[in-house]
């Protein structure tokens, strides 16, 4: 049997296991199922001669070994020493809809788990869910619709501010995996997740995550991908805005063999702001690429993004940020910076801001740089006795940790200053 | 603002100020394009039969190419069976001894476009070699060069004079399978310019090629080689004005260019096409493949280019650095209009060590246009010490037009120092009104304020060419919302 027609029978195999599993949803999510996996069957994992994918050989992903191997794992319990005693925690380990809720949710937040939330079906999940990550031309995002067994829900109240974050944790497994968050921010509330994809072997995680902000609604999102090396990730982030609201969006991602995360916002109302900010750090023969696409539909909206990338050894890294301004979308104000530090000969980056701009009364700009230390400051620190190695983590860490300022969350970004340094403490020896 | 953007419209429904048909008879061949369309332009100049074996391998390459879509672009697809292929004037059996035997018809055209030959010549000390559809028809000045040892001759006459040197080159840095059209272009390229700058020789005075597209249907394939040997310096112009017409034009050109050690070139152009009316009806369709190699070291290519006209311009001049210490610079400035669509920007491939690039481009757009910057870094491996910086800027007038940026930036060299900015802007209403309450009409201001705006360029620009820019920038945009 050719290998093309064998997988189509294996992904259709996987497809009935879905179903099966998702008895009980209503009709709508079974009809954009079936349209989600019509859709993949008909894309196909994207090659190379996708401008999307240019830079990016997802080919291993089609080794039908990873895509469809066994689909439960030991289960190992998740290191995640970061949450704080007492926050709220969603942690999914092992089986698909193996999911554990611990801890207490902030007030006026309910976290709950995505399957059972689909079997009752509230009033708005239809309009949000698999149509906030639109499927139609991204056909991973269409695949992990099509076989998602389970996720979770994070709904804040209309009106709360939510002090502390909700963590939602993705350990490891076997095989491919297809987790999904949807985060729905009610009028004038205020709700931060942090995510966090960490485990141990070599499987596919192949999350998506929906955000929408209602009106005045604000949503920080804090994803750490700290995969294992020999994990492939590939990830969206999409969120829909609402008026005045306003979404910030941190991608710090440091693991996996290949990592390819997509993430974008659609300003739908006026008045809205996002910032899109990442950091990764890569190096052996690690490969990252973000790709982002931010979406001003309507005036009066602002967007900021800065993402930072260090590359060592044979890394590899690509950048791709697109902002669209719309017709109708006048007084946008649009920044985005993308600042990559190269510590070796061998790493290499591709990158590729992309404007593109239909509206005449706006500010938008771009930038992007590719260097190595500045050997001024490197001499300096060597001048005052600091060894080489130790000068270069000292400059390195410093080019890095500019991006994590971008983090308002105090706890969180010391946590996450913390992963950095150990990354370099680990080199000096 | 309404008045100023009504004035301002009023301005924009000039029709074409260069639009005119010379009237001279045309051996033209019947449209269609077969391998025996290949034989017969090559049999009608007298061409060897390497060349010809050339042509027709780039025809049987073309015949299996698709069309690139990629290009941010839209445009009804191109029938090549409807266009003919060649088209020359009728005394070109005979040639023209000198400028006085040349056809008065002619020199008028040049004389309506305001570009007199002879007093050009005379006075800027210009050489001409003027290009009237497909076959030259005047060359001045080839005495003085020839003392200086400079060949500067249509691609036509070198392929019978020169032809050890045509045949080394032609082909060496944009080979016949290089893309589509420059497929096409090889298999049917008609006439063009050939120079040679010997060892240690600096050009004694700039030169330049007017094209001028002028039959009804004939797409113009003009193929342009120059080459540069050690330490010598050349200054190139190019202009183009078009007479008015309502068919679509295709012209799809290749400009060759090779620096050696120490070489320097400098390829300038004013491209000012007809556009298409204001209903985005007719116009040129302009698809160019121009590339330059610094093959030797410290070698130099510098491409400026103005382009205000052609209803859709794809068009990326490019350098591939080969040689250490070799430069690329461009600058560009690319002026949309009506229902105008350009897609350009330029390629700078580092291969040599510490080779640096300069890259200026400024987009504006008025109307309904569409204005694409597209260009591609490429720092290689063994490209130690390479530096480029990219500057892209947008200017937008009117809330109907688009400006697109897609730059690449691929780097695999950790000593590489890449820098790439990019600004989208509208046109200031507090400069126009500052500019307003001086006296100065809002045409006046917009033009003076989209000439600060390309300053960078028009500095790069010869002399006489940068005049000739900022009053065509002045024309081009005539009409957009302030």
């Amino acid at each position: 049997m050719p290998a093309a027609t064998e997988r189509r029978s294996l992904y259709l195999e996987r497809f009935t296991d879905a179903l099966r599993r998702a008895d009980g949803e209503p009709g709508w999510m079974r009809r954009r199922r079936e349209r989600a996996m019509e859709r993949f069957l008909t894309l196909g994992v994207p090659t190379r001669r996708d401008e999307e994918y240019k830079y990016t050989n997802l080919t291993a992903l089609r080794d039908a070994r990873l895509l469809l191997g066994p689909a439960r794992s030991g289960g190992l319990p998740i290191d995640a020493p970061h949450i704080p005693a007492g926050q709220r925690a969603v942690v999914f380990a092992g089986e698909p809809g193996q999911v554990t809720v611990r801890g207490e949710p902030p007030r006026g937040v309910r976290v709950r788990r995505l399957s059972k939330v689909l079997r009752t079906d509230p009033p708005g999940l239809e309009t949000h869910l698999a149509a906030t990550a639109q499927f139609k031309d991204h056909p991973l995002c269409a695949l992990n619709t099509a076989l998602f067994a389970d996720g979770v829900v994070i709904e804040s109240e209309p009106g709360v501010i939510a002090e502390e974050p909700v963590h939602v944790s993705f350990g490891d497994g076997l095989g491919a995996r297809h987790p999904r968050v949807l985060i729905l921010a009610r009028r004038n509330s205020s709700v931060r997740v942090v995510e966090r994809h960490s485990g141990a072997g070599a499987f596919w995680r192949n999350a998506v995550t929906e955000i929408v902000a209602e009106p005045n609604a604000r949503v920080d999102h804090f994803r750490a991908q700290l995969d294992s090396l020999d994990a492939y990730h590939t990830g969206v982030v999409q969120a829909s805005q609402e008026r005045d609201s306003y979404v910030s969006s941190f991608s710090l991602s440091f693991g996996a063999a290949l990592a390819r995360n997509d993430i974008g916002t659609r300003l739908v109302g006026s008045g809205c702001e996002c910032s899109l900010d990442g950091l990764f750090a890569v190096r052996g023969s690690q490969h990252v690429d973000h790709h982002t696409a931010i979406d001003h539909a309507m005036p009066h909206c602002n967007s900021h993004q800065l993402y930072k990338g260090v590359l060592d050894d044979r890394a590899r890294g690509v950048f791709n940020g697109k902002i669209f301004v719309r017709r109708d979308a006048q007084k946008t104000d649009a920044v985005q910076s993308n600042k990559n530090l190269l510590l070796s000969d061998e790493a290499e980056v591709n990158t590729k801001p992309q404007l593109e701009i239909d509206a005449n009364d706006v500010r938008c700009t771009h930038g992007a740089t590719i260097g190595q230390l500045d050997a001024t400051a490197a001499f300096y620190l060597r001048s005052r006795g600091i060894s080489a190695a130790h000068a270069r983590n000292i400059l390195t860490y410093a080019f890095a940790a500019d991006a994590l300022e971008r983090i308002r969350d105090a706890s969180l970004k010391e946590h996450f200053e913390s992963v950095l340094l150990s990354r370099f403490a680990r080199e000096e020896h | 603002m309404s008045s100023a953007v009504d004035h301002l419209e009023g301005l924009t429904s000039q029709d074409y100020k260069y639009g005119f048909v010379t009237e001279i008879d045309q051996e033209t061949l019947p449209p269609g394009l077969t391998e025996d369309t290949v034989r017969f332009i090559s049999a009608k100049k007298a061409e060897p039969d390497w060349l010809l074996e050339w042509r027709l391998k780039a025809f049987r390459h073309w015949r299996g190419m698709d069309e690139p879509t990629w290009p941010n672009v839209k445009y009804p697809p191109i029938d090549y069976q409807a266009i003919s292929y060649y088209a020359a004037p009728k005394s070109a059996d005979d040639r023209p001894k000198s400028l006085d035997e040349v056809d008065p018809e002619l020199l008028a055209t040049y004389e309506k476009l305001g570009i007199p030959l002879e007093e050009r010549a005379a006075l800027a000390g210009v050489a001409v070699d003027a290009v009237f559809d497909s076959v030259s028809v005047a060359t001045t000045f080839r005495e003085k060069l020839a003392e200086a040892g400079v060949i500067f001759m249509s691609i036509s006459e070198a392929v019978r004079e020169h032809p050890g040197l045509v045949r080394q080159y032609l082909g060496s840095v944009v080979p016949p399978s290089d893309n589509f059209f420059a497929a096409l272009n090889s298999a049917v390229f008609s006439d063009g310019s050939f120079v040679f700058i010997p060892k240690g020789v600096t050009c004694p005075m700039e030169l330049s090629t007017y094209f001028r597209i002028n039959a009804m249907n004939t797409g113009q394939f003009e193929r342009t080689l120059i080459v540069a040997e050690e330490a010598s310096h050349v200054s190139y112009l190019e202009g183009c004005t078009a007479p008015m017409r309502d068919e679509n034009q295709l012209h799809a050109a290749v400009v060759e260019l090779v620096a050696l050690d120490d070489a320097r070139i400098k390829y300038s152009t004013v491209q000012n096409w007809y556009p298409g009316d204001k209903d985005g009806n007719g116009g040129i369709y302009n698809f160019v493949t121009k590339r330059g190699a610094c093959r030797g070291r410290n070698s130099k290519i510098s491409w400026t280019q103005v382009e205000t006209g052609s209803a859709i311009t794809w068009k990326y001049p490019s350098c591939i650095l080969l040689g250490d210490n070799s430069v690329g610079e461009f600058y560009s400035v690319a002026v949309t209009n009506n229902h105008q669509q350009a897609d350009t920007g330029t390629k700078m491939i580092h291969v040599g060590r510490n080779t640096t690039s300069t890259i200026v481009s400024k987009g504006i757009s008025a109307g309904v246009s569409n204005n694409s910057y597209r260009g591609l870094v490429k720092i290689l491996p063994k490209a130690e010490g390479a530096r480029n910086f990219s500057q892209c800027d947008s200017m937008l007038m009117g809330d109907r037009c688009g400006a697109h940026t897609f730059p690449y930036l691929e780097v695999r060299n950790k000593s590489a120092q890449v820098e790439h900015e990019a600004t989208t802007s509208k046109i200031g209403e507090d400069q126009i009104f500052y500019l307003n309450q001086r006296g100065i009409e809002t045409e006046d201001a917009v033009s003076m304020i989209v000439n600060g705006f390309c300053k960078e360029v028009f500095r790069e620009l010869p002399m006489e060419f940068a005049v000739e820019a900022q009053k065509l920038l002045g024309v081009s945009l005539e009409g957009s919302v302030g």
